[in-house]
């Protein structure tokens, strides 16, 4: 497998189609994020394509020293913020709950080992209502937690993703696990 | 609910992920693959009706042309103008489209 800095570097000399590769390999990890950090499928289509327009975009400005997908996530989350933190789309949220089962794009199963038992068991409520406790975090506890859990990165990682140090990251993710606690209590699902 | 059965949900929640339409997919690469190309045409596109519009007032201000040249050189302009009118009044949204689809190309 051709490693993403060999790709790029070739990509940096003309051999555009390289891209391909990349888009290919980081499909699923970007567009998941994308879903989630814009809550529309739509939004998540358009934060997708203007994510790698921006990468083909600031291809001379990428460092060797930075791992490709936390490069790509950086892109991904400046994007973000630029295009729809800022949209107030208050009507939009109403009907997120029912768009999270959207009918276009590929169900996939992520490269983690086999669910424990424990997990099977996890009621699909629970998940939901999990689910929507992390939607309502505020963006500084949302986004740390988005990038740590759901796309596997280590806490360096997110800190080098979104600027800041990996002790504030541990901090924000305590206190994002904590608000999430005592959003799922303030729901009826209380400590056990 | 405690910290174990939390980080448990958010890793079952972690595994429910989507690739990307086939669509989205394809629209992807093939802007990519058309950012140049589509900056050319661009380019070239409106280079020459540029070329086209100076031309035409060089004809309708020159003293050396016949007066049926003008008369054709000047319904040439107000119908290409009034083609660009019409076009942007009929097809107001695929212009829209258009601008935004160029926007994101050139960003």
């Amino acid at each position: 497998m051709v490693e993403d800095r060999e790709i790029i570097r070739r990509c940096r000399l003309g051999q555009m189609s390289l891209m391909d590769v990349l888009i290919e390999r980081y499909k699923t990890d970007l567009y998941s994020l994308c879903e989630k950090l814009t809550r529309d499928p739509s939004d998540a289509d358009d934060l997708f394509q203007d994510t790698w327009m921006n990468v083909v975009k600031n291809l001379e400005k990428y460092s060797s020293k930075y791992a490709f997908k936390t490069w790509l996530f950086s892109i991904c989350l400046n994007r973000y913020r630029d295009l729809y933190r800022r949209r107030k789309r208050w009507w939009r949220r109403i009907t997120r709950i029912s768009s999270w089962e959207r009918p276009e794009g590929n169900p996939v199963e992520f490269r983690a080992p086999d669910p424990d038992p424990e997990e099977t068991m996890i009621s699909e409520e629970r998940k939901s209502t999990v689910r929507e406790a992390v939607e309502g975090l505020e963006d500084m506890f949302r986004l740390p937690v988005l990038l740590h859990y759901f796309q596997g990165l280590s806490t360096a990682e997110v800190g080098e993703v979104l600027g800041i140090s990996p002790g504030t990251v541990k901090s924000r993710l305590s206190r994002g696990r904590e608000k999430l606690r005592s959003q799922m209590e303030g729901l009826g699902h209380g400590r056990a | 609910m405690d910290e174990r059965e939390l980080e448990t949900v958010l890793h079952a929640l972690a595994r429910e992920r989507r690739a990307p339409s086939e669509r989205l997919l394809r629209r992807t690469k093939s802007a990519i693959r058309g950012r140049r190309l589509f900056h050319l045409v661009a380019f070239l596109s409106l280079g020459t009706q540029a070329m086209g519009v100076v031309a035409g007032i060089f004809v309708l201000m020159s003293p050396e042309v016949r007066p049926a040249v003008k008369i054709l050189t000047l319904a040439g302009l107000t119908s290409f103008f009034g083609a660009i009118a019409v076009v942007v009044v009929a097809a107001r949204r695929q212009v829209v489209w258009f601008f935004r689809r160029v926007e994101r190309l050139t960003a």
